[in-house]
């Protein structure tokens, strides 16, 4: 899978930007860079993170899954009160 | 009127939003649950709120404004925002735009996010459509979120807008 489009990685941008809610004091062109470099990071572990996943659930589990998977456990990892 | 005095004042319940592209009416609850009514104005996409009201019939002839918006930010503690003002006298067909053109300032954020921040766009006579004592007007205000120069990674909440003679 390709790094998102341009578009889309506005989009993300945008969105957090709406949605964040605790202070932050770096600018939108640095927070635009972070999320660059996320999707690229990404896109470059991906083949990693699917390795990672124990059979039969590599297998099984569809791409979406798998990424709704990594998803909800980072999620849960930076939530938890 | 003297100099510095009051001409209008608007909060954000006063806000007419358009059809598009409005700043959307948010509020930020202090810690005994009592709200703030704010204005929300985007940071990736240009937003707009606008306030109608009469010019006083002391306001001095030809004189210059300042347009005083009061503001926070939703999260960020540092930055620089840049908003703008219009402002559209009533002499003209209701059907159709007639704002005169945008002037802007920009503004710098507080260190604490829920502190707020007077940012004054200053307009001669001109700049503010000729307006004249004792006529309707519409003023436009909008955070001009690609100037180049406004850099702030979040929100910012209008709190009050006040038009003062300069």
């Amino acid at each position: 899978m390709a790094v998102l489009l341009d578009d889309d990685r506005k989009e993300v941008w945008a969105n957090w930007m709406r949605e964040n809610n605790e202070s932050i004091s770096i600018t939108k062109v640095d927070l635009r860079a972070a999320i660059n470099a996320i999707d690229d990071w990404v896109n470059t572990n991906a083949a990693a993170f699917n390795t990672a996943i124990p059979q039969p659930a590599r297998g099984v589990l569809s791409a979406r899954q798998k990424a709704r998977l990594l998803t909800a456990v980072v999620v849960k990892r930076f939530e938890r009160s | 009127m003297a100099s510095s005095d009051t001409l209008a004042v608007f909060m954000p319940q006063m806000n007419e939003p358009p059809t598009a592209s409005f700043a959307t009416p948010d509020e930020r609850v202090d810690n005994n649950g009592r709200i703030h009514p704010v204005l929300d104005f985007d940071a990736a996409a240009d937003e707009f709120a606008q306030f109608s009201s009469v010019m006083p019939q002391n306001y001095t002839a030809a004189a210059a404004i300042s347009v005083i918006v009061e503001w926070a930010c939703t999260s960020a503690i540092s930055g620089t925002v840049t908003w703008t003002a219009q402002v559209e006298r009533g002499n003209t067909d209701m059907d159709t735009d007639s704002f005169a053109a945008a002037q802007t300032a920009d503004g710098t954020a507080n260190g604490t996010s829920g502190v707020t921040t007077f940012t004054t766009i200053s307009l001669t006579n001109a700049q503010a459509d000729s307006i004249a004592k004792g006529e309707r007007f519409r003023l436009l205000v909008s955070r001009n979120q690609d100037s180049g120069t406004d850099d702030i990674a979040s929100d910012v909440e209008l709190r009050s807008v006040e038009i003062r003679e300069a």
